[in-house]
């Protein structure tokens, strides 16, 4: 478990970083051991199937658990109650850890220009996670779009905003009715993600939530009295692998979950690996990515980044993956609108119009897989950088600033795999030039109220 | 007094189709005589000229594919016939110099349809309008032509198994303007497990489908559409052109306008793939284990299958009973055989589709919950019934019907009957709904809104493929004229091929009823059979039989006498305000029956087409009439027919809804080839009359088999090579 821990924290951080940081924040490393040990002892197993009160928040990383210090799995309640309102920590600015003076120095420097960006998509993403979905008004997979936007630090209120918060992703993983529907079942003995209208919309969406969260596969998912765990999860979504489906939601899944090299067989007793997934993705039809369409590129991109990352070669179906990839993102960047977004514009009497949400789906979605797949030399291309801004710009004046629940399915989706594109790009490009987390008990403590 | 005839027959051809059809000519010259002192009535303006007009590429069968097309069903040269009649049309206005006229109107017909395309606050809405339907109206001498293909097309692919099936709801989507769909390719289906997993794939297609379908809307407009689409847009009303709310009925319109309506249809598209005789086989024959209980099932329980998508419920050869609205959970039921009951079976929010299969039996499908018998309110809902005697027995939104959904009832064999009150049996409103039936004698009965009915966004489809059939609707609700200045008596309809709006609330969509085959009896009441309303396109095809369509049911719906008295209005290929009607029948001696306003009759901007392809027919009603800016057309083509009443082909001078003359006038056809022929207002055979105005026409031709008998008669001769 605790090198479980110690893989998920070291997988939280930029490529090529990872001996340097290792040894920076090696005394958080043996909190979190000491931390999680400690959880291991709370945490139900699979064997454990009456247990039924739900299990801490999940861990994320260090990072988040930087972020939000209420995050860890010592905590013995639900992240949702009222007392660990994150605003309440913050006062209000974006999330970031008080310097430590033993912390080491930033890494690198972000130009003035990029600092006031950095400031602005810090305090969007801030003002928009404290806008919080609910469990009466919001469907399960308005939930997962929120998770996707906020990983394991994203709350929702319990029974509508007067009602207590709870964590995101437990409240998906505990299986609690949202909007009255319930997110999970057990099919073929293993716990499954519903399918349909107001939870998964999408085959393997949980899941691929759950991997992009880095939520640990050993994290409890209930059904009912049968606590099983994300694993269970994911061996569902291996014995569901067909030929000729969509399955780019399912790469990124098993992507996160699944040794690349590994081969399973699924209930119809066919052999599959995430290889050959990888095959039947580049054979599938692929359009109007840059009108949004990017679920089976991000499947694709996300694997190669945690190929890149396990240092695993890049060969075969995945050489192919990375041509096709790497030529995709010159064509989106070639076809981005002058002002930093993707989408249709129209040009009538002299004068361009556009449709504010379509342009926001297109470009949230756009810039998600370009900030989750794009090489790090490649991050700061001043393309992105406009799409980074334009998007910024979009939600933080745009109509959804407030009463977000209110909006639809679709809306909400925008929004938060916006507000995910802004989020890895934060992660991927400011948070290293940031004055590294030097915790201590006693800090995480105090960041209790 | 002179006979008024020329030119008959056109020059024979010598091609290969000329032996099969008197008329195809391809540049004959014909001359025609119009002979106004054989007109009957003393309104009718006489005209006597010879004049000589080029009938043009007249040959039906010179497409080659359409000929081997056209070979599976029906009268194989119903093109060709429906390209004479517009021919015909065409020849008549510019004999008569009235082209003008003609392009006035038509080009008044766009006007109008620019003025009323987007919300202005009149009655004329502008919403849910269909891009099919305004290109039709733009171009109502061509659309005859369309309609006959569409609907020849349409029953083919019923007739063509999965990829029919799959083709129906192609053509569905596009005349909907949910674009081009593809099909998909179906896997073969070997076994029962390959049958299972096909379920399986379909189901969770269908549930993803149908949530992006939602997407696009608020919690509160779905909630709004939940809470108010059936009581708005069915059980509230007792008359079919409007709505009791009508800005409720607004409000609705533009919610569905709103939604994924793209996705909506691929939930249907993703359903296609049961209807495979081959998949029901092996199904039949799925082993099962161990027997289960299910709540809300009596009866042996062979398997109980829980899937991320919804479980799967498969029911013995045994007699079963379902009542499917308390198995919760539970969105497929598939049943091995024995006589079974199902009770309800209505779609909701925890479970938006329902699949239910039955293999065998004579079954009883009870309810009286609307939505249900492979219906749906805010849902997707599919029947599919393979061996028996069935009947089918609801209220309102029944039987291949949908509200904002996909309803979707396929019964393979047997004499089944189906029973419902309002929007039932092939009825859409925001979406689809389908009732095919393949074989067996089966009776229809419905009191409104019913039997291949597309309201707004709509497009309902009944085709019965085989069978002597009974269908019966109206009888029940009083029509609405019957408190007018000049009201008429009788009841609602709205049944049998009709595509209607809602007055002031949305434009309508597309309604067919096709027929394939045996001696078929229609009844209907008001605004029925074949025919648009309210910027909708109706359409009626029967392909084959002598079928009756009487105008007026005989007996009230629950089956007394009627207490209103036998009249009928609207009907038999008509349209009525900025609407087009079809009505087309390929083969048999068949009636036509209405009272006013009936059998190819236009009613203000709009248009109604009744063809005949074939048998001796008799005609009951005002008969290829046009008013207040309207072109109704008879093309009867062969047989010795009768038309009753002394109305045919007449166009009414006057319009008071429109401005003269920037609407062109109304325009009256009645076209009889061959055949001996009865026409109550005295116009004789082989004559070429004009009829109230000069919009007004009745053309009595020989075809060529009569013309060899009549070949002697010198005015053919002489005509012939001028």
């Amino acid at each position: 478990m605790t090198g479980h821990v110690l893989g998920v924290y070291f997988l939280g951080h930029k490529e090529g970083t990872v001996m340097i940081r290792i040894l920076q924040t090696l005394s958080i490393c043996l909190l979190l051991a000491v931390l999680v040990s400690a959880a291991d002892s709370i945490a139900p197993s699979a064997e454990e199937t009456k247990r039924v009160e739900e299990p801490a928040a999940p861990l994320k990383g260090p990072i988040l658990l930087a972020l939000n210090p209420s995050y860890s799995n010592q905590a013995p309640e639900p992240a949702g109650d009222a007392e660990d309102a994150p605003e309440e920590q913050t006062d209000g600015a974006p999330a970031t850890e008080p310097p430590d003076a033993a912390a080491p120095q930033p890494k690198r420097t972000l130009s003035p220009a990029m600092v006031a960006l950095r400031d602005r998509v810090r305090r969007t993403l801030e003002a928009y996670r404290r806008q919080m979905l609910s469990t009466r008004d919001n469907t399960a997979t308005e939930l997962m779009h929120a998770c996707l936007a906020f990983g394991c630090n994203t709350e929702v209120y319990q029974n509508g905003s007067s009602g207590k918060k709870a964590n995101g992703i437990t409240t998906l993983c505990w299986n609690v009715s949202c909007a009255g529907y319930e997110p999970l079942v057990i099919s073929d003995g293993r716990v499954a993600a519903r399918i349909g209208y107001g939870v998964q919309e999408r085959p393997s969406q949980l899941l691929a939530v759950l991997a992009l969260a880095r939520v640990n596969s050993d994290y409890p998912m209930r059904v009912g009295e049968d606590v099983r765990n994300v694993a269970d999860l994911v061996e569902h979504e291996k014995l569901g692998c067909r030929s000729n489906a969509d399955l780019s939601l399912t790469l990124t899944g098993l992507a996160y979950y699944v040794d690349d090299d590994a081969t399973w067989t699924n209930s119809l007793g066919e052999e599959w690996s995430v290889e050959r997934i990888v095959q039947q993705e580049l054979a599938g039809e692929l359009r109007n990515v840059v009108a949004g369409e990017t679920d089976r590129v991000m499947g694709l991109g996300y694997l190669l980044s945690r190929r890149a990352t396990r240092e695993q070669p890049i060969e075969g179906q995945f050489l192919r993956a990375k041509t096709f990839i790497d030529q995709y993102h010159d064509y989106v960047l070639k076809h981005q609108n002058s002002d930093g977004s993707w989408g249709i514009r129209r040009v009538s009497g002299g004068s361009t119009t556009y449709d504010s949400a379509q342009q926001l789906h297109a470009t949230g979605r756009v810039l998600e897989w370009l900030a989750v797949s794009l090489p790090e030399d490649r991050l700061e291309d001043a393309g992105v950088v406009r799409a980074v801004a334009y998007l910024d710009n979009l939600l933080a004046n745009g109509r959804y600033r407030h009463d977000l629940n209110s909006y639809s399915t679709q809306q909400i989706g925008s929004v938060m795999h916006a507000l995910h594109a802004l989020a890895v790009y934060d992660e991927r490009v400011f948070e290293p030039s940031d004055p590294e987390p030097a915790e201590t008990p006693a800090d995480r403590q105090a960041a209790r109220p | 007094m002179k006979s008024g005839y020329a030119c008959f027959p056109p020059p024979l051809s010598k091609g290969r189709f000329s032996v099969l059809w008197g008329l195809t000519v391809t540049t004959a010259m014909v001359a025609l005589t119009v002979m106004a002192d054989d007109e009957p009535s003393a309104t009718d303006d006489p005209v006597v000229a010879t004049e000589s007009v080029d009938t043009g590429q007249v040959n039906p069968a010179d497409d080659s594919d359409s000929e081997k097309e056209a070979e599976t069903v029906g009268e194989p040269l119903a093109p060709g016939m429906v390209e004479l009649m517009q021919q015909e049309i065409a020849k008549g206005l510019q004999l008569r110099g009235i082209n003008s006229n003609f392009s006035r109107f038509q080009s008044y017909l766009g006007g109008r349809l620019n003025a009323t395309a987007s919300h202005s606050g009149s009655e004329l809405t502008g919403y849910c309008r269909l891009k099919w339907y305004d290109r039709m109206l733009r171009s109502v001498l061509k659309a005859p032509s369309e309609a006959e293909e569409f609907t020849r097309n349409l029953h083919k692919a019923v007739l063509n198994g999965r990829e029919g099936f799959a083709e129906v709801l192609t053509t569905a989507a596009e005349k909907l303007d949910i674009g081009q769909h593809q099909q998909g390719s179906f896997a073969e289906v070997d076994s029962p497990e390959q049958a299972l997993e096909v379920i399986k794939h379909a189901l969770t297609a269908a549930q993803i489908a149908y949530a992006a379908s939602l997407a696009p809307l608020t919690k509160s407009e779905i909630q709004t559409l939940r809470t108010n689409l059936n009581p708005v847009f069915t059980t509230e009303n007792r008359v079919g052109h409007t709505l009791q709310r009508r800005s409720s009925g607004q409000q609705l319109v533009r919610v569905m306008q709103k939604m994924d309506r793209e996705s909506l249809h691929a939930a249907a598209e993703a359903l296609a793939a049961i209807a495979d005789p081959q998949l029901l086989e092996q199904l039949a024959s799925f082993p099962g284990g161990d027997p289960t209980t299910v709540e809300g099932v009596s009866g042996t329980v062979i398997a109980k299958i829980d899937t991320p998508s919804g479980t799967i419920v498969i029911g013995g050869k045994d007699r079963n009973v379902y009542r499917l609205d308390t198995m919760s959970g539970v969105n497929v039921v598939i049943d091995q055989g024995g006589n079974d009951v199902y009770y309800d079976g209505s779609v909701s929010p925890q479970r938006p589709v329902l699949i239910v299969i039955d293999l065998e039996g004579d079954d009883a499908y009870e309810s009286k919950t609307p939505g249900v018998q492979g219906s749906a309110i805010l849902g997707v809902s599919m029947l599919v019934d393979v061996e028996g005697n069935d009947v089918y027995r609801a209220q309102d939104v029944a039987q291949g019907s949908c509200l904002a959904g996909v309803g979707i009832l396929i019964d393979y064999a047997g004499n089944d009957a189906y029973v419902g009150l309002r929007r039932v049996q092939g009825q859409a409103v925001g979406g689809l709904g389908i009732l095919i039936d393949h074989a067996g004698n089966d009776r229809y009965h419905a009191a409104m809104w019913g039997q291949g009915f597309g309201g707004p966004w709509g497009f309902g489809l009944l085709d019965d493929v085989d069978g002597k059939d009974h269908y019966y609707g109206g009888g029940l609700y009083l029509n609405s004229y019957i408190n007018d200045d000049n009201p008429t008596p009788g009841y609602e309809g709205w049944v049998q091929g009709v595509g209607a709006g809602l007055r002031a609330v949305g434009d309508g969509g597309v309604g067919v009823i096709l027929d394939g085959g045996g001696d078929d009896v229609y009844e209907y009441d008001y605004l029925s059979h074949g025919g648009g309303y309210w910027c909708g396109m109706g359409f009626a095809r029967d392909f084959g039989g002598n079928d009756q369509r009487l105008g007026a049911t005989r007996v009230a719906y629950h089956g007394g006498p009627r207490t209103q008295r036998s009249f009928q209005r609207f009907s038999n290929g008509y349209g009525c305000h900025y609407a087009l009607g079809f009505l087309f029948d390929d083969r048999g001696d068949d009636t036509y029956n209405g009272t006013i306003m009936s059998v190819g009759f236009a009613w203000d901007c709009a248009v109604g087409y009744l063809c005949d392809f074939g048998g001796n027919d008799r005609y009951s009603g005002t008969e290829g009439n046009g008013a207040q800016a309207g072109l109704g057309v008879i093309f009867d083509y062969d047989g010795d027919d009768v038309y009753l009443g002394s109305g045919q082909g007449r166009a009414s001078p006057s319009i008071s809804y429109h401005d003269l003359p920037q609407c062109g006038g109304n325009f009256g056809f009645v076209i009889d080839y061959g055949g001996t022929d009865k026409y109550g207002c005295g116009a004789r055979n082989n004559g070429y009359y004009t009829r109230s105005s000069s919009g007004g026409f009745l053309i009595d031709r020989p075809k060529q088999t009569d013309a060899v008998n009549t070949a002697e008669r010198p005015v053919v001769k002489a005509a012939a090579g001028s």
